[in-house]
């Protein structure tokens, strides 16, 4: 048995550092691929379905200005991030 | 005092802005003091510089505003992830981590980097565009034009500002964007995106100007179409920035004759003419934005600001194509001076302070915004690192000797006061050199900046000497005084000063009032009176890759690792050659 001073816990610590940051970028790769093909899939088959029936022509040919509506001063919905 | 910090990151060009009852205090790029160019993380160091120079702590704040609305920036993203399934796959992977992570909860973010309490106003990305134009401009009426890459849905805005009130009242979303355009080409030509834009605009001179003659401009006009109602709007299959993470389109790339640049491949003719097409491409919608806006509106003033207000060929070209009579651009005009722009529109619009004064107490008549150290500090910090230094006795002596050294040819680095808001050296943080000495672009180029050859030095001129040697309008609009104007060099002086002239005959001028900088003007006048002409080299104190120097400590580096010969620090002179070389290899991170 080798004793506990001996051993390379540098390179242990390392390793499961590197683990744990892949498995954790695994995780975020999984989770956010279940996402994408699961909840925006459906969604976006969805909202091209309505697009298609709304507007036949997709994309503006032309000029491509929107109005915009005017900045209001209430100071409550500026607080707000959305 | 009532105090508003204005702050922008995590896109690019993170900073943030400060404002007493008002009046601008602070304000600085991140990347000045991360030395990382571009830096887009949250601003920490920026603003406890702000905080810093009005002597208070984040609890004082009364206000914190953020540049944009995060939430519907985040909706835009998901949205073009959504048009373009499945094969948006691979962005979207990439692009959500970091706003699940940080993007999105940027108002935790602020309460807990900074122990912040109070309000957090959430600006809209092209309002703080158009608040940072119109606030600090000298005009209590004005047309506003915002164009850039792309906020949260907006790529251009247009509206009017009119004493405390903005009203921006059409705008172009996403996809149609000419920041993105330009992007894009920036990417086909080789250039890094977000970073190379300047890069082609120099390149474009190269190549065919005539609209009838240069066949890429042909070509391109079937990428983006121009209306008659000032609005434009791209041709989407020319572009893959929606859901790849390459801008151009193969399709794009057949149009244009060839694959996209490899970054080390050499620039050809063809490369000249793209550039050059490209350059008349965004001038026809930014000239074409801003006459529909002046007919609009009927006004006499135009303020631009967003990221392709930094297009100083551009910009020249306004004036006598819109019948504007005037126009003032906000010198940090990219995302950077949104900071300033979202403090600008809390305290104004949110909390409806007037503006009712001439000048308006947030009037900006100077760029010089940034950290400055005093001579005894900068002297202090030369002694404290063994330096060998020189100090001047007073400042007649610093100017002529200065003045001596550049027209005996030498590169000064020139570290004098406050440091620039905005990416250009207007004179605080600059290279300087004889504009006369034909070989000054090459020395420059070669042993200074390890730049792309084809790029051109702008010259610094005293504002009342101008129209002596530049093509200018008159009157000279201030935002000449900013470096964001570009005129043709008189005829006769194009071959007196070659270090300037670009290809074209034009150049990219900075003009100086004595009330801005008096330093700076007294040498410019003093070189006059020595050569004859009152022009210098100025160039941003930085070599390739890195951001402007901030610091003394930073200027020194950069001296001793380029072909600077001196550097004049406040009143203080160090001579590279008399200083040990310094183990610094100035090439090591130039990435670009």
């Amino acid at each position: 048995m080798r004793p506990l001073g001996r051993m390379p816990w540098k390179a242990l610590t390392r390793g499961f550092a590197a683990y744990g940051r892949a498995m954790g970028s695994m995780t975020n790769f999984i989770l956010l691929s279940l996402a994408y093909f699961l909840i925006l899939g459906p969604t976006a088959l969805i909202f091209r379905w309505t697009q298609s029936r709304k507007n036949k022509s997709g994309l503006p040919q032309g000029s491509a200005w929107r109005i915009k509506p005017e900045a209001g001063k209430d100071k409550a919905a500026w607080l707000k991030p959305y | 005092m009532k105090y508003v910090l204005g702050l922008s990151c995590h896109y690019h060009d993170a900073a943030a802005a400060l404002l007493g009852d008002g009046v601008l205090l602070a304000a600085a790029d991140e990347e000045r003091f991360s030395r990382r160019k571009h830096d887009s993380r949250f601003p920490e160091q920026a603003i406890a510089y702000c905080l810093r120079t009005a002597n208070i702590a984040a609890g004082d704040l009364d206000l914190i505003a953020f540049y944009e609305k995060p939430f519907v920036k985040f909706e835009r993203i998901l949205h073009q992830h959504l048009d373009h399934f499945p094969k948006s796959w691979k962005t979207f992977l990439q692009a959500i981590p970091p706003w699940l992570g940080e993007k999105l909860r940027v108002e935790s973010l602020i309460r807990k980097k900074l122990g912040y309490r109070g309000d957090i106003v959430f600006s809209e990305h092209h309002l703080s565009h158009a608040a940072s134009a119109f606030y600090p401009s000298p005009f209590d009426k004005a047309a506003i034009l915002t164009v850039d890459g792309v906020g949260e849905w907006a790529t251009t805005s247009m509206g009017r500002g009119e004493g405390n009130a903005i009203t921006l009242d059409k705008e172009i979303h996403f996809p149609h964007s000419i920041g993105l355009l330009y992007s894009t080409l920036t990417a086909y030509l080789g250039f890094t995106v977000n970073n190379g834009e300047y890069k082609v605009m120099g390149l474009a001179p190269y190549g065919d100007q005539s609209r009838t003659g240069n066949a890429a401009y042909r070509q391109l006009q079937k990428v983006i179409f121009l209306a008659e109602d000032g609005g434009f709007a791209l041709t989407p299959e020319y572009f893959l920035f929606e859901y790849r993470d390459r801008m151009p389109s193969e399709r794009l790339c057949a149009l244009l004759g060839g694959p996209i640049r490899h970054p080390r491949e050499p620039l050809i003719d063809r490369h000249h003419d793209i550039a050059a097409a490209l350059q008349l491409i965004t001038e026809d919608a930014v000239l074409n934005l801003a006459r529909n806006l002046r007919r609009r509106t009927g006004l006499d003033n135009l303020v631009l600001a967003g990221g392709v207000a930094l297009n100083s060929v551009c910009n020249g070209k306004i004036l006598p194509a819109t019948g504007f009579k005037d126009i003032w651009i906000q010198p940090n005009a990219g995302d950077g001076g949104s900071s300033l722009g979202a403090a600008a529109f809390a305290w104004h619009h949110v909390l409806g302070n007037p503006r009712n004064t001439q000048p308006s107490p947030m009037r900006m008549s100077h760029a010089f915004w940034g950290p400055g150290y005093s001579p005894q500090e900068a002297a202090a910090w030369l002694q404290e690192q063994g330096i060998v230094f020189h100090r001047f006795k007073d400042k007649s002596e610093l100017i002529t000797n200065t003045c001596e050294r550049l027209s005996q040819g030498q590169v000064l680095g020139w570290f004098q006061g406050r440091m620039e808001w905005g990416p250009r050296a207007l004179g605080g943080r600059s290279i300087l050199a004889n504009p006369g000495d034909a070989a000054m672009r090459d020395i420059l180029n070669g042993k200074v900046k390890h730049r792309e050859h084809f790029r051109p030095f702008a010259p610094a001129i005293p504002r009342d000497d101008a129209a002596t040697f530049f093509e200018c309008d008159d009157p000279l609009p201030e935002p000449a005084d900013y470096m964001l104007m570009v005129y043709p060099v008189r005829p006769r002086w194009r071959d007196k000063l070659p270090a300037i002239t670009h290809v074209d005959g034009s150049a990219r001028l900075q003009t100086v009032r004595r009330e801005q900088h008096e330093l700076y003007y007294d040498l410019l006048k003093a070189f006059g009176r020595l050569t004859g002409m009152p022009i210098l080299v100025n160039t941003s104190f930085n070599i390739r890759g890195e951001p402007m120097v901030c610091t003394p400590e930073d200027a020194f580096r950069c001296m001793m690792g380029t072909g600077i010969d001196a550097l004049v620090l406040e009143d203080c002179l160090v001579i590279r050659a008399e200083n040990p070389s310094f183990a610094w290899d100035s090439e090591a991170d130039a990435d670009d």
